[in-house]
Order: structure tokens, then C-alpha cells, then sequence
């Protein structure tokens, strides 16, 4: 989740289902933000209409996409505004929602289910918040990320932990708030980084995956360097 | 007649009795259906001395003999890369040779070689614990008894040394040594070297021995002159063997101590780096590096002492933080420089760095901690250590193969120093305790080593002194082959100084054991003349028949191999890591001249003579051939040859009646010849390609180009003016290109701007822009700063392996011989236009 737009939430939930599946994980990418753009980093070439956003209770496995090399997506579809207005009305009465339909998904334990959310302040993301074990904040090296970091930091002390994202090491400021960033986060800011690479829009504009585009950009090197991170904390080794 | 011919054709195997070539193929080649197999035994034995042969000299394929005929006649071999066509011809004719040479030697050695393979398979470890438990029983035995032992030691190795044999017994013993050696050292840890060493504290005991007591010829004249001198060279030799074998018998391999975590325990740090001309580029990293060690910012002072008074230097140190002081006068040089400053600071600990010494970011809290912990530590010195090849390195292409001059100094004798606490001060890289350098009036400027001086005058205060043997600093190594020399010369004068003015052996305040380990260190530097000595000594009989040696050279034999294999044995046991057999008679060889007249002057008149700086940071811009340096061992390698020579038409015509004797000088000489060689090969200086030296470092890094592409990538060398890389395949970058890299310091990624300056395959050199002060401090920090920077730097130099190494000195002085041959030639030629169609040049 993030604080922010555009800092690059939904390229590195992409990124990083689709490292943890090249990896043999079994991955779910879930797409809880209503700007359904996650199938679209995914591989797909149009959003895609039908999704959770319809109904809160409808039936998921029926709308899940699938990428040419496997990864599993259920988008959020392209919902009329009433609809969505109503979904996340009904939201903000039933806090247990989303642990219920994952349950009903009867996901197995291996699998990762990846939850790609709305900037804060959100319902859905309070809901993806309440749901998962582990809560990665995606923040990026720029004055408005740093000024917004307490909203986040309010929500989920304890689970949060931070990724600077699209960073570019050759911009002084960018240096120095990531200074600040470690300085004010500490350990809950993860050590790795991802570098901004033009690498990542090339490839979506080839509509291929990263790692296969440009295996050896930094971009690429970055997410597996967190994915390892991730695992790690996951506390699973291999396979 | 055409019947007849017909039927010889048919005889013979012509195919076509119309062509002369045909008769004339058939006249002397049997065609195929007649050829018979080679016997087996011939072409098992031919076959391996084909290739054998073939790979030296350039042969493609063995198996035709024409390509034998166009490589040693037409094409050159792949090794030889310049130079005049008569030294390849020699350099491939003497590598035949050597390597004919080589397996001759690999043959006859087969025996000892099953011998060797049937010891490998026992297990020894468990025969070194047992002994180790011993040694330790020693450790803890009471002062007295231990001394008792030491005493009852000393008495067997005397009885050993001065029991009279028959030859045939002698060669007995020889045998026996031998033999037990070769099983001892299998042995891993350091007892199996304490006992190959008493073998050769035996063996060249007896000899030296022997030669004072059945060898000298008293009668007054020729023969009993050049025999003293012999023999007093001998002499030597054995007393420096020995104070080496005392030195380095335990290194002490001191491990660093932790720091307390309060850091306000840490005492404050006053840096100097002193300079007197050196450019302000050489001077720069090193005191950034300074600055950017590890320590409380407001307990670390740097201090560039500045004897040049350069306005620029102070410029520079008002910009980078660190403080700038000047003296009035020059007095005293380096030494004078430190003690002024010595007198305007307060720093509990002074730590000092020549101008070119960079140290690593960790340099502080790794050697702080032994100051804390043992309140009578006064001084500790870390190894100094050069990431550009020496003079030797350089010319003779064994930067990083072969262990240099300074690396046994640093390995073992200091560390070796340590165990008996007389460990000395080597004037950089090293930390001093205020206190006691300001009780023994600072750093002493009564000699021109001045360092190891002061360490003397600590110790005789009863203060300790450490060696930490991990690279914390490093720096450029003399550039030229006169610089090197030239410093060889100062440190050989100054440590005759203090020999002459404050001996080591007398006085008040030394051990017995720190007085002879000072003593080596000084007396090691005397080995010119005695060198000199050996280089010559042959001489003597090959060209006037005298005998020298008054001995049968069988008797001779059987004495003097046994000293010399077993000083081998229990040598590269000893040192093999820091300096590979025979290498120490090549560095001698080369110095021997050049020091031998200061030393002996330094002893007679210490106060005499002058002291000049060594110049570092120039560029050898061309090869060339050094004759000024180079003169005396021409000279000694043309007496010497003419020796060889003489001494073959003796062996053959005039001394037929001795052929031993001659023989054995004939040995003796060609030994000469090789080591004179590698001294030649130094001194052919070989040009510098690149400006700035290039430290090879793997470390990933990430290079920005200008489309936004980030490309993950990893380092392979840097220097202080661009940088290594090697790209992931499928990325060209064009010449030119203006780019950025990025280098990780920790956590902390610092971005630099460059331009690519050529690609090969894989391999991208870049060019630094130019820098701020900013970034350049932020460079040292990603690479020469790196607390890891040297760690693992001598990983890459092989294991001693005697035989090998002598081939190797032997390979270097034929190289050396075809080049002073070609050299000369050139020479010849240029003095001698008429003559020049001798000198038809090389294809190139």
C-alpha cells in the first residue's frame, strides 16, 4: 500500500508476483484497487471488466485471469460508480470481509496471495491491511511521500515495513530523503531498493515481463534482491 | 629401357613413371602400402618430447615437419612479442634448452615422486596434534627448567655441529636428514618447521665447521686471501641464516581487539602526513582516506605537514577539513617535520602515513584497541602494502604471481619480530603512543632510518611495541628501478648508523632475544659484499687455478649439499608463503652492488653521506634498457660467462686431472649466470601503459545511461581516474558516451559521472569526469577506503614449490641474457651503419 500516488504500488506488486512465481511459489495477485490496473502490469492488453469490484460476495474464481506464463490475477474490474459506491459502503460495515472471501477461496496454505490496494486513506486498504500477515509500504524518495509517511506509520506500526521504489541515486534530494527515510523508519525500512529504470515501461510496452525484456537492468535485479528480502521474512526457504 | 624402367616403377611404387617427381618421392619415401609402424617404445618415448618441445617454441601442430621448420626459422612463437629478431631466436633456442632441461630433471626425480605419493597416504594431522600437545607442556614449564632445555638443545646441536665424520659418513647423515625431512614435512604446523629447522641448524652447522677447521689454507698469499674472504662470506651467510631461523621460529599472528562501546573511552587521534614534494595529486586520496576513517569526528585531527610550504596544499586542506602546518626550517627531514608537529598537538595517539598511503576506513578501530588493552604498547605497525607492481614486479611480469621483495618482511619478520616483542616502526601505517615517543625526545633524527631508530630507543625504555599483520593502508610502490635502489641504499645506510651509534647487541634496557632480532635487521643489510663474494668466487679458480677452498670437491660436496638442501627445505617451510625459493639470492643479487659501498661506508664514517627522498608517482613512459644500473652485473655476468668458457676447456684439456674441482665451479658460475640474469631482467625497465594503477575489485554496481536504462553490472578494477566494468551481455555502449555508475558504500549509493572510453566485448573502461571535492571523497570511501580493499590481495600468488621457482629465476635471466644480447646489438648497429645488414631487422 502507499500514501501516495504513483509511486509505483502496482508495478511492484506485478514485479513481484511474477519474480515469486518464476521462483516455483504459488502466487495470487489480487487487485483490490477500483483503478484495476494490475492485470494491465500483468500482461493483460485491455482492463478487464469483470472483477471483485461487482460484488463483495460474488464469485471470484469465476472473473481470475491468467497470464501467458501463469501467474493468477483476480482483477477489480471496471464497476459503474454506484456499484462501487455501494461495495465500499457495504465495506466499511463488515471489517471481516475480506479474511471471509479468502477463506471462501479456500486459496491452499503455500500459495502468496499478493494484495495490490488504493492509496490511503482507503476502506480497501484498511481491509487488506486487516487481512494480511505481512504489509509492505511503497514510498518514494520525494518530499510529498516523506511529509504523507505518518498517515501510514498510524495505521500498521507493527507489521509495516517500507520500500523506497523508483529511486534515482543521481538526484542529490532523492539521496537525502532516503537519508531521512532510514533515519526516521530505521529497520522497518528494508534495506534493498528499487531503482528507477526505464527498463519497466519498456517491457510493458512490449507488453513482456521484466525479467524476460531485460533480464540484466537493475530494475529486474532490484525486485529479485526483494523478493529474496520477502521470502526471507516469510519465513520459507525453498520450495 | 622403358621395360626396365616400367618394371623399377613397378618395383618401387612410381605412379607415374613420366614425372622426375614421382621417381624422386618414391627414391627416398616408401608409399603408403610398404610403411611400417614406428616401434612402440620409440614413438611412446617421441611423442611426449614432440609436444613437449612444440609448445615453447610455437609449433602448431607436432606432426609434420614442416611446420617444425617454419617455427624455428619463419614464424615466432605467441611469447615473444617485441624486440630484435636474434633474441627470439635465443630466447626460443635457451627455452629448448631449459625445457629439455626441465624434463630431463622431471624424469630422473621419478622414484622420489612414488615415494612422495606412497607418503600421501597417511595422515599426519593427528602426529602435529600430539607434538603441538607437547609444545604446550614446554609453554608451561617453569623459567628455569625451560631455560635448562634451551641450554641442553644448544649442546646437542653443538656435538652435532663439531662430531668429525668420514665423507662416506657424512653423506650417511646427509641421507638420513634427508630422507626424515621429506616425511616431516608432511607434517602441517609450525613444530614439523621447528624440527626442519634444527636439521638445518645441523647441517649448515656442520659445514660451516668443517670449512673453519679442515678447509683453510694458512699459508700466506693468493689462495689464502681470496679463501678469508670466502670464508668470512660463509661466515656471514651462516650467522644470518641462524638469527633468521630465531626471528621468524613463531610468528605471533596477533589478532586485532574490540574497541569498548562507549566511544567516549576512545582516546583522541592526531594524523600526520607528512610531504616535502610530492604532488598534490599523490597527496589528496591519502588524506581523504584519512578523513574518511572510522573514529568520533572530534577526536580525530589530519594534519598535512608540509615541508614544500605549497599554497595550493593549504588550499586544499582548508577545503577538505584537514589542518595544515608548516616549520620554519628543513632540519632533520621527515623526522624533523614529525617532531615539530609533534610539539604543537595533544592527541593521546599519533598515527602516521606517508603522503601516498591511503588508508582503509577501518585503519583506527582495528588497531586502537591493542593500545587500551596493554597500557605499555607504544607503537603498532600495520604491513605496508603497494597495489602498483615494484621495479622487480614490473620487469620481470611477476606483479601479483610471485611474492615481492617486501611481502616476507611483512608476512613473517615482523610478525616473527612481535613473538619476542621487537616488532620496530617502519615511519608509515603504523600508531604511536604519545607518552613514550615524547620520554625518548620523539622521533630520533641521529640516522636517516629514523624509524626503525625510535622503535630501538622505545624498546631500551622498556616499552612494547605490536605488529598487526592486516593490510589497512596501501600505496604506490617506487616507480623506477634507480628509485627503488635508491631507497634500498638509504634503508641499508641508515640501519649500518645505527649499528655504529646505538648497537643493538649493547646498551641497556634489551632482551637477549630483541638484541638479536635488531641485530639481523641490521646485519641483513650488509649482504652486499658477502654477495658480491659468491658472484666472483669461482672466478678465482676457473681463470688462476686457485683453490679457494682447500678440499677435495667430493669431500666439499658432501658438506656443502647437505647445508644447502636442508636450508632449502626448512627455508621454503618457513617463508614459502612470503618469498619462493631462490628468489632472495635474485633481490640480493640485483642490490648487492649498490649497497654493498654505502653499508661498508655507513660502518666505517656513520656520519657521512647524505640523504635523498624518493620519488613516487612517475610514469616509466618508454622500455628501455637501464645500462647505468645495469653495468655491474654486465660485468659480472661477462666475467662470469668467460668463466664458464675457461672453465669448460679446462674441464676437457688443461685441468683434465681435476675434473671435480672444476666441475664443482663450473656449478657454481652457472648458478652465478642465473642469478646475474634475473638481476639484468630487472633492470630492463618495461613501459607504463596506464597512468593512474587499476586495483582489481569485484563489487556490483549499477551503470545509468542516458535513456534512463539502469543497468545492473559489477566492477572488475578501479583507479583514481575511471573505472572497470563488466557488462551483461547484449549492452554496447559507444565511445564517448556520457554516462553515470553508481558504487555502493554500505547502504549508501554514490553516483559518479563518466564517459565511456572503449569497450571490449564485455569489458567497458570508463573515465571519470571531473570531480568535486564531494565526490571524490566519496569514491575513496567506495574503493580505496573499503575496509576489504586488500584483504584477500595475496590469495593469488601460488604456494613455493622450490623446483618450479629455480626454472622460473632460471626462465627470467635467459629472457634477461636475449635481451641485453639484443640490446646490444642495437647498439652495435646504430654505432656501425656498414654493418647494418647484419642486423637484417624483424619482420615488424
Amino acid at each position: 500500500m502507499a500514501a501516495t500516488g504513483g509511486c509505483g504500488r502496482s508495478t511492484l506488486v506485478a514485479g513481484l508476483a511474477d519474480a515469486l512465481h518464476r521462483r516455483g511459489r504459488a502466487v495470487l495477485a489480487l487487485d483490490l484497487d477500483p483503478a484495476n490496473a494490475l492485470a494491465l502490469h500483468l500482461g493483460a492488453t485491455a482492463a478487464p471488466e469483470h472483477g471483485i469490484g461487482h460484488a463483495p460476495d460474488g464469485d471470484w474464481p469465476a472473473t481470475a485471469l491468467s497470464n501467458s506464463d501463469g501467474v493468477r490475477i483476480l482483477p477489480f474490474g471496471t464497476p459503474p460508480l454506484p456499484m462501487l459506491l455501494r461495495f465500499e459502503r457495504e465495506l466499511a460495515e463488515r471489517p471481516g470481509w475480506l479474511r471471509e472471501q479468502l477463506g471462501r477461496l479456500a486459496v491452499p496454505d503455500d500459495t502468496i496471495v499478493l494484495v495490490d490496494t488504493p492509496r490511503l486513506p482507503s476502506v480497501l486498504a484498511l481491509h487488506a491491511a486487516g487481512a494480511a500477515d505481512h504489509v509492505l509500504v511503497v514510498v518514494s524518495a520525494e518530499p510529498i511521500a516523506y511529509a504523507t509517511l505518518d498517515r501510514v506509520e498510524r495505521l500498521q506500526a507493527a507489521k509495516a515495513r517500507f520500500v523506497v521504489n523508483a529511486f534515482d541515486p543521481q538526484r542529490p534530494l532523492q539521496q537525502d530523503l532516503l537519508l531521512l527515510l532510514r533515519d526516521r523508519l530505521g529497520a522497518r525500512l528494508l534495506q534493498e531498493v528499487v531503482h528507477r529504470d526505464t527498463a519497466i515501461a519498456d517491457a510493458q510496452a512490449r507488453n513482456r515481463a521484466l525479467p524476460v525484456d531485460a533480464p540484466y537492468s537493475q530494475a529486474a535485479e532490484d525486485l529479485q534482491q526483494l523478493c529474496t528480502r520477502l521470502l526471507h521474512r516469510l519465513g520459507a526457504s525453498a520450495p | 629401357m622403358t621395360v626396365v624402367l616400367r618394371a623399377m616403377a613397378t618395383q618401387l611404387g612410381v605412379a607415374d613413371p613420366r614425372s622426375a617427381r614421382a621417381w624422386l618421392l618414391r627414391l627416398f619415401v616408401l608409399p603408403p602400402e610398404q610403411t611400417r609402424e614406428l616401434p612402440g617404445w620409440l614413438k611412446a618415448a617421441a611423442m611426449p618430447l614432440l609436444v613437449w618441445f612444440a609448445r615453447p617454441l610455437g609449433v602448431e601442430s607436432p606432426w609434420t615437419l614442416r611446420n617444425w621448420l617454419r617455427a624455428l626459422f619463419l614464424h615466432r612463437p605467441p611469447r615473444a612479442q617485441d624486440g630484435d629478431a636474434s633474441r627470439v631466436y635465443l630466447v626460443r633456442a635457451l627455452a629448448a634448452v631449459f625445457d629439455g632441461a626441465a624434463a630431463l630433471g622431471h624424469a630422473a626425480l621419478a622414484p622420489l615422486r612414488g615415494f612422495e605419493r606412497w607418503l600421501d597416504r597417511f595422515d599426519f594431522s593427528r602426529a602435529d596434534a600430539h607434538v603441538m600437545a607437547m609444545a604446550g607442556r614446554f609453554g608451561r614449564m617453569p623459567r628455569l627448567a625451560s631455560a635448562a632445555v634451551a641450554i641442553v638443545t644448544i649442546t646437542l646441536l653443538a656435538v652435532c655441529a663439531t662430531t668429525p665424520l668420514a665423507p662416506h659418513e657424512q653423506l650417511a647423515l646427509f641421507l638420513l636428514m634427508w630422507l626424515s625431512a621429506l616425511v616431516i614435512r608432511r607434517m602441517p604446523g609450525n613444530v614439523a618447521t621447528l624440527i626442519l629447522v634444527c636439521f638445518s641448524l645441523a647441517a649448515s652447522s656442520r659445514y660451516i665447521w668443517w670449512r673453519l677447521t679442515s678447509t683453510i689454507d694458512l699459508e700466506p698469499g693468493f689462495e689464502w686471501f681470496f679463501g678469508m674472504g670466502l670464508i668470512a662470506a660463509e661466515c656471514y651467510t651462516w650467522l644470518i641464516l641462524v638469527l633468521g631461523y630465531v626471528q621468524n621460529a613463531w610468528p605471533l599472528g596477533r589478532k586485532p581487539v574490540s574497541l569498548p562501546a562507549d566511544t567516549a573511552s576512545w582516546p583522541t587521534v592526531d594524523v600526520f602526513i607528512p610531504t616535502y614534494n610530492e604532488p598534490l595529486k599523490v597527496v589528496r586520496p591519502t588524506v581523504l582516506a584519512a578523513l574518511g576513517m572510522d573514529w568520533p569526528a572530534e577526536k580525530l585531527r589530519v594534519y598535512i605537514l608540509d615541508d614544500g610550504r605549497r599554497d595550493e596544499m593549504r588550499h586544499f586542506a582548508e577545503q577538505s577539513g584537514a589542518r595544515y602546518m608548516i616549520r620554519p626550517d628543513n632540519a632533520h627531514a621527515k623526522a624533523g617535520n614529525l617532531n615539530h608537529a609533534l610539539g604543537k598537538t595533544d592527541g593521546e595517539l599519533v598515527v602516521i602515513f606517508d603522503c601516498d598511503h591511503m588508508p582503509v576506513r577501518s585503519f583506527l578501530q582495528t588497531t586502537v584497541g591493542w593500545f587500551l588493552k596493554d597500557p605499555r604498547c607504544a607503537m603498532l605497525q600495520t604491513p605496508h602494502h603497494f597495489f602498483s607492481p615494484d621495479p622487480f614486479e614490473r620487469n620481470l611480469h611477476t606483479f601479483r604471481k610471485i611474492p615481492n621483495e617486501g611481502s616476507l618482511f611483512y608476512g613473517l619478520v615482523q610478525d616473527g619480530n612481535d613473538l619476542w616483542n621487537a616488532t620496530f616502526f617502519c615511519g608509515s601505517c603504523a600508531v604511536l603512543r604519545r607518552g613514550p615517543l615524547m620520554e625518548v625526545g620523539g622521533i630520533a633524527v641521529e640516522t636517516v632510518t629514523e624509524d626503525a631508530h625510535t622503535a630501538l630507543k622505545l624498546h631500551r625504555r622498556g616499552w612494547r611495541t605490536a605488529y598487526l599483520k592486516l593490510t589497512q593502508a596501501a600505496g604506490l610502490a617506487t616507480e623506477s628501478l634507480s628509485g627503488h635502489i635508491g631507497q634500498r641504499i638509504r634503508w641499508a645506510r641508515g640501519m649500518a648508523q645505527i649499528f655504529r651509534l646505538d648497537n643493538p647487541l649493547f646498551g641497556r634496557g634489551l632482551s637477549l632475544l630483541q638484541r638479536l632480532c635488531y641485530a639481523n635487521a641490521m646485519l641483513h643489510f650488509f649482504h652486499g659484499l658477502p654477495r658480491l663474494v659468491f658472484l666472483t668466487a669461482p672466478l678465482a679458480y676457473l681463470y688462476a687455478e686457485l683453490h679457494v677452498i682447500n678440499a677435495a670437491a667430493t669431500t666439499l660436496a658432501v658438506y656443502v649439499l647437505p647445508h644447502l638442501f636442508q636450508a632449502g627445505i626448512a627455508n621454503s617451510r618457513m617463508q614459502g608463503r612470503y618469498r619462493h625459493s631462490f628468489w632472495a639470492e635474485a633481490y640480493e643479487s640485483v642490490l648487492a652492488w649498490y649497497i654493498a659501498w654505502p653499508t661498508t661506508l655507513a660502518l666505517i664514517n656513520p656520519r657521512a653521506g647524505s640523504f635523498n627522498v624518493t620519488a613516487k608517482g612517475g610514469l616509466v613512459d618508454r622500455t628501455y634498457f637501464d645500462w647505468r644500473i645495469a653495468l655491474p652485473y654486465v660485468v659480472l655476468a661477462t666475467a662470469n660467462l668467460i668463466g664458464l668458457v675457461v672453465g669448460i676447456v679446462r674441464l676437457f684439456w688443461w685441468n683434465a686431472d681435476e675434473p671435480g674441482t672444476v666441475l664443482m665451479n663450473l656449478v657454481w658460475t652457472t648458478y652465478n649466470l642465473i642469478m646475474l640474469g634475473a638481476a639484468l631482467g630487472v633492470a630492463a625497465e618495461t613501459r607504463q601503459v596506464r597512468v593512474a594503477h587499476r586495483v582489481p575489485l569485484r563489487m556490483p554496481a549499477t551503470l545509468y545511461l542516458a535513456d534512463g536504462r539502469a543497468i545492473a553490472c559489477r566492477t572488475e578494477d578501479y583507479s583514481t581516474q575511471g573505472l572497470g566494468l563488466l557488462l551483461p551481455p547484449g549492452v554496447d555502449v559507444a565511445p564517448a558516451t556520457p554516462l553515470a555508475v553508481g558504487l555502493r558504500d554500505g547502504l549508501r549509493e554514490h553516483v559518479f559521472h563518466a564517459h565511456a572510453a572503449q569497450q571490449r566485448e564485455r569489458q567497458l573502461g570508463l573515465q571519470f569526469a571531473t570531480m568535486d571535492l564531494a565526490q571524490e571523497r566519496a569514491l575513496i570511501a567506495c574503493t580505496f577506503g573499503r575496509a576489504d580493499a586488500w584483504s584477500g590481495w595475496s590469495d593469488t600468488t601460488p604456494d613455493d614449490r622450490p623446483l618450479t621457482s629455480l626454472f622460473e629465476v632460471l626462465g627470467f635471466g635467459a629472457n634477461a641474457y636475449a635481451r641485453v644480447l639484443g640490446n646490444g646489438a642495437r647498439l652495435l648497429r646504430d654505432m656501425l651503419p656498414p654493418l647494418r645488414f647484419l642486423f637484417r631487422p624483424a619482420a615488424d
